[in-house]
């Protein structure tokens, strides 16, 4: 029985640990490296069109990776990742139509720390 | 009372004692701690980790834990031991509900015009402890139903 409890409670500890450690790993990353994560505009024409480069350079991946953009007509455009490892980058072209203005005046970015904790940043341009 | 019994005594009280603080650190001050850190290393303020210390408040704390735990692990062969456990467990367990603040950290700041605001949701971190402590009273029922 007591070797039981102890396999148990080794078993518990361990769990613990593998959930704790993504969370801790990302947040060491993003007090060490300011930029972890790095997103990028560039304006491109022909068709109109707005590239948008995703930098990682953690070290824990994430998953479930939505970013969302409205523009300073009121208007939005929005791309999903399905994962983002460290160290990768990802360009994507958001189509753009004619009229609508390129300046985006509020991003929200949400995914999932490894798989598990779910963080949301929202950064609005206050004029 | 024979030297046995005087032993026996000791023995039980340094076990509750033991257990009563290693609850009070877990639940009261290393959950709580840790959690500070974490919103303050994702928002990068600089607050202080834990509260300001009153000494009694934490002595009161310790009183319970300690004394329920000796309950505990006197009663440790019926029912009373069992409830004993489980109370303890849960009152530890309300304090990191509370630190947890309903499992989402969230925060604030403006800088250079710009308004960033963050939200990171650990109910993983919260249904995992919450496990535990359900856990740890059941294997406790267990104890007692095999040395009856």
């Amino acid at each position: 029985m007591r070797i039981a409890k102890l396999a148990l409670s080794a078993a518990a500890l361990g769990i613990a640990v593998l959930m704790l450690l993504p969370l801790l790993v990302f947040l060491l990353d993003s007090a060490r490296n300011p930029e972890l994560l790095r997103y990028e505009f560039e304006e491109r024409e022909d068709p109109p069109r707005l590239t948008l480069l995703i930098t990682y350079e953690g070290r824990v991946f994430l998953s479930d990776f939505n970013i969302r953009i409205v523009m300073s007509d009121g208007s939005s455009i929005s791309t999903a990742i399905p994962r983002l490892e460290g160290g990768s980058s990802h360009a994507i072209d958001l189509p753009l139509s004619a009229e609508q203005s390129i300046s985006p005046v509020e991003i929200k970015v949400s995914f999932r720390i490894a798989g598990l904790y779910p963080l949301e940043v929202g950064v609005v341009e206050r004029k | 009372m024979s030297a046995s019994k005087a032993l026996r005594a000791i023995e039980v009280f340094l076990s509750g004692l033991a257990k009563g603080l290693v609850l009070m650190l877990v639940y009261v001050i290393a959950i709580p701690w840790l959690l500070s850190y974490i919103s303050t290393g994702l928002l990068r303020a600089g607050q202080p980790a834990l509260p300001t210390l009153n000494v009694w408040y934490y002595v009161a704390l310790l009183v319970l834990f300690v004394s329920l735990e000796t309950a505990a692990t006197i009663n440790k062969r019926n029912v009373y031991g069992l409830l004993a456990t489980a109370l303890s467990r849960l009152i530890g367990l309300s304090f990191v509900i509370y630190a947890l603040n309903g499992g989402v950290i969230q925060g604030s700041m403006e800088m250079n015009n710009t308004f960033v605001s963050i939200r990171l949701d650990i109910k993983p971190l919260l249904l995992l402890l919450i496990a535990y402590t359900f856990a740890s009273i059941v294997l406790s029922s267990v104890d007692m139903s095999y040395e009856e």
